[in-house]
C-alpha cells in the first residue's frame, strides 16, 4: 500500500515511452518487453512522468474521469503496483518537486479501469497495427533483388 | 506549388509555424485533396511529424477520418520506432562486449539526436557504421544475434574477406544487410557510405573517431557521429537517392535547428572538398533552406550556390520532389545525375570507371543463381563465366519480349 505523499518516476535509463492520442506505448529496452496503456492509463503515466504523488494522480483521475475518490485511489494502488513489478517506475521519495498545480478539466469523461497490458513477444504488439501501405516500404526479399 | 505539398512543408517540423500551417490548411478559393496528402505524407515519411502538428494545431481543418488514419499510422511507426530502439541497444551492447567500434546512425539515433523524440521520423532498419577491418567481427556478431544475410551465400562471402592472415582482404560490396527472419528488422552494416563509383568515403583518413559525439538510449551510451559528420553523411545520403524523400530534407533541418548554433560551418567545407562531396552537401543545404527554412548561415549558401551544378539540380530536385505520380529515374538519367554531383573531372573519371566497371562485373561474374540453375562440380567453377552472360541475355531478351507483347496488345 503506497502513501499518498509518495512519489514515483518513470525509469527513463531503461524504459523509453510515447503517448499518442491517449495511448501510453512503453518499451523496456532492458529486456525488450512492450506494454501499452490507454485512457485512465495512459493519463497516469503522463502524470508519472510529471512526478507527481500517489494522491495527486488519484485525485486527477477522479477529475478527468468519471469515477469516485475511493475507485480512484485503488486503480492507482493497482496500477503502481503492476507498473513497479515491470521495472517501468522507481520509487522517488515523497520530496515536492515544485510543479505547478494539478490540471483540472471542465467534463469528466467516462471511466474504464486502467490496465497494463504486456507483450512480450514483439509479433503480437505489432500485429496490433501494422504498418501501412505507403509508409516507407520495407527491404525487398532479396530473392526479388538478384538477377 | 500546390497546397497539398504545402501542407507537407508547413506542418513536417518539430516547431511549426501555426498560423502558416492553418493558411496552408485552408487555402482561399482553393480545395485541399487530404487523401492526396495522407499518401504523399506517407511517401516522404513524415506523416509522425504532420500527424502530431495538425491534431495540435488545425484539427478543426482536417477531415476527422483522414485525421483518425494518420493517428492510427502514427500510432503503428511508434509502435516500430521503439522496438528498433530496443533492438539497436541490444546490438550496441554487444558490439561494445565484443569491442567493436560501432557507430550507429541515422534510425532511432538521428530521431533522439535531432528530434529529441525516437518516435518523431520513419525509420524501418539500423544503419550501423564500422571501419573497414572490423567488418568481419560486426558481421559476426549480427549473425549471432539471430539475423541472417540479406544475401544468399552473403555469410560465406563475408568471411570469404578475411584473408590468411586474419585481416580484411577483400570488401565487393560498399555494405552489408541482414534481417531477422520474423521481418521486424533490418540492419545495413557500413564502411564506406557510399557506393564504390563514388568518390566520397568518410574513413578516408579516419579521423571521424576523434569527433563522436554521445548520446543516451534507454541507458546505453550510444557514440554517433558528429553533428558536421552527421551533416556531411545525410547530404551525402540524400543527394545520391534525389533528394526524393522529404524526411530527409526534415533530417537536415532539424539538425540545424537542433544543432546549428554549435556547427563548425568552416570544417563542414574543408570537409566536404577533403571527401569530394561539396556539390552534395551544397545542394542539401540549399534544398534545406529553401523548403524548410533550414538554418543555413548565408556564407555557407552563397558558397553552396558558387558550384555551378547546385542551382539548376535545385531547381530540378524541387520540382520532381511532390511529382503525382513519382517516377523513379531510368538507370541513364541516374548515371547522368550522379555525374553532375561530381566536384571535379578526376571524380567523374572515377565515376565513370567504376560505374561501367560495376555492370560489366555484374554482367560476368557469377552468382548463386547461376549455381542453382546448373549445379556444376568445383573443377567446372570457370564454366559459370560463360553461362552467366548466355542466362542474363535469354533472361532479358524474354523480357524485352514480353514488354513489347504487352505494348503491341495495349494499342490494339
Amino acid at each position: 500500500m503506497f502513501t499518498a505523499n509518495e512519489r514515483f518516476r518513470t525509469r527513463e535509463d531503461e524504459v523509453a515511452a510515447k503517448v499518442i492520442d491517449g495511448e501510453a506505448i512503453i518499451i523496456n529496452l532492458a529486456n525488450g518487453t512492450y506494454y501499452s496503456m490507454d485512457k485512465g492509463g495512459a493519463f497516469v503515466w503522463e502524470l508519472l512522468q510529471q512526478r507527481r504523488s500517489v494522491g495527486e494522480i488519484a485525485d486527477a483521475l477522479a477529475a478527468r474521469y468519471d469515477v469516485s475518490s475511493a475507485d480512484a485511489r485503488a486503480d492507482v494502488q493497482r496500477l503502481m503496483s503492476d507498473l513497479l513489478n515491470e521495472r517501468l517506475i522507481d520509487p522517488a521519495g515523497e520530496e515536492r518537486t515544485g510543479e505547478s498545480a494539478p490540471p483540472s478539466f471542465d467534463q469528466r469523461l467516462p471511466y474504464e479501469r486502467p490496465s497494463l497490458n504486456i507483450y512480450r513477444d514483439m509479433g503480437d504488439l505489432l500485429a496490433l497495427d501494422p504498418p501501412t501501405p505507403g509508409l516507407d516500404s520495407p527491404w525487398k526479399d532479396p530473392e526479388q533483388t538478384k538477377a | 506549388m500546390d497546397v497539398e505539398a504545402q501542407i507537407l512543408l508547413a506542418g513536417a517540423r518539430t516547431l511549426v509555424d501555426e498560423p502558416v500551417l492553418a493558411s496552408a490548411c485552408s487555402p482561399a478559393g482553393r480545395r485541399v485533396d487530404w487523401e492526396r496528402v495522407e499518401t504523399q505524407a506517407a511517401f516522404h515519411g513524415v506523416s509522425p511529424l504532420l500527424y502530431s502538428n495538425l491534431a495540435r494545431s488545425a484539427s478543426s481543418l482536417v477531415p476527422p477520418l483522414v485525421l483518425q488514419r494518420m493517428g492510427e499510422r502514427a500510432r503503428a511507426n511508434a509502435r516500430h520506432s521503439l522496438f528498433l530502439c530496443s533492438e539497436l541497444v541490444r546490438l550496441m551492447r554487444r558490439f561494445e562486449a565484443c569491442e567493436i567500434p560501432a557507430v550507429p546512425f541515422k534510425g532511432p539515433v538521428l530521431a533522439a539526436y535531432a528530434y529529441r523524440d525516437v518516435t518523431a521520423r520513419v525509420f524501418t532498419d539500423l544503419d550501423v557504421f564500422v571501419p573497414r577491418k572490423s567488418m568481419v567481427d560486426a558481421s559476426r556478431v549480427i549473425l549471432s544475434q539471430g539475423y541472417v544475410s540479406a544475401y544468399e551465400g552473403g555469410d560465406v562471402a563475408i568471411e570469404r574477406a578475411v584473408g590468411s592472415d586474419g585481416e580484411v582482404a577483400y570488401l565487393q560490396a560498399s555494405h552489408y544487410a541482414f534481417y531477422r527472419p520474423d521481418g521486424l528488422s533490418r540492419i545495413d552494416l557500413q564502411w564506406r557510405m557510399a557506393e564504390r563509383y563514388f568518390a566520397f568515403a568518410l574513413d578516408r583518413k579516419n579521423d571521424w573517431q576523434s569527433r563522436l559525439s554521445e548520446l543516451s538510449i534507454g541507458g546505453c551510451r550510444i557514440r554517433t557521429f558528429s553533428p558536421t559528420d552527421t551533416l556531411l553523411v545525410l547530404c551525402v545520403h540524400g543527394s545520391k537517392h534525389h533528394w526524393e524523400k522529404l524526411k530527409w530534407l526534415c533530417d537536415v533541418a532539424e539538425l540545424l535547428r537542433e544543432h546549428g548554433t554549435t556547427m563548425d560551418w568552416d570544417e563542414l567545407a574543408r570537409m566536404a572538398a577533403e571527401k569530394r562531396a561539396e556539390r552534395m552537401v551544397g545542394l542539401g543545404l540549399v534544398l534545406a533552406h529553401d523548403l524548410l527554412d533550414a538554418a543555413v548561415p548565408r556564407e555557407a549558401l552563397a558558397a553552396s550556390a558558387a558550384h555551378l551544378a547546385v542551382p539548376a539540380l535545385a531547381r530540378e530536385l524541387r520540382k520532381a520532389l511532390f511529382a503525382d505520380p513519382h517516377r523513379s529515374p531510368t538507370k541513364l538519367e541516374q548515371a547522368a545525375y550522379f555525374l553532375r554531383l561530381t566536384d571535379r573531372w578526376q571524380e567523374r573519371r572515377h565515376f565513370a570507371v567504376r560505374y561501367v566497371g560495376q555492370w560489366i562485373w555484374w554482367a560476368i561474374v557469377p552468382n548463386s543463381a547461376d549455381q542453382a540453375l546448373v549445379p556444376l562440380p568445383g573443377p567446372l567453377g570457370f564454366v559459370y563465366y560463360l553461362l552467366r552472360p548466355l542466362r542474363l541475355s535469354l533472361k532479358y531478351t524474354a523480357l524485352g519480349l514480353r514488354w513489347l507483347r504487352h505494348k503491341v496488345l495495349a494499342r490494339a
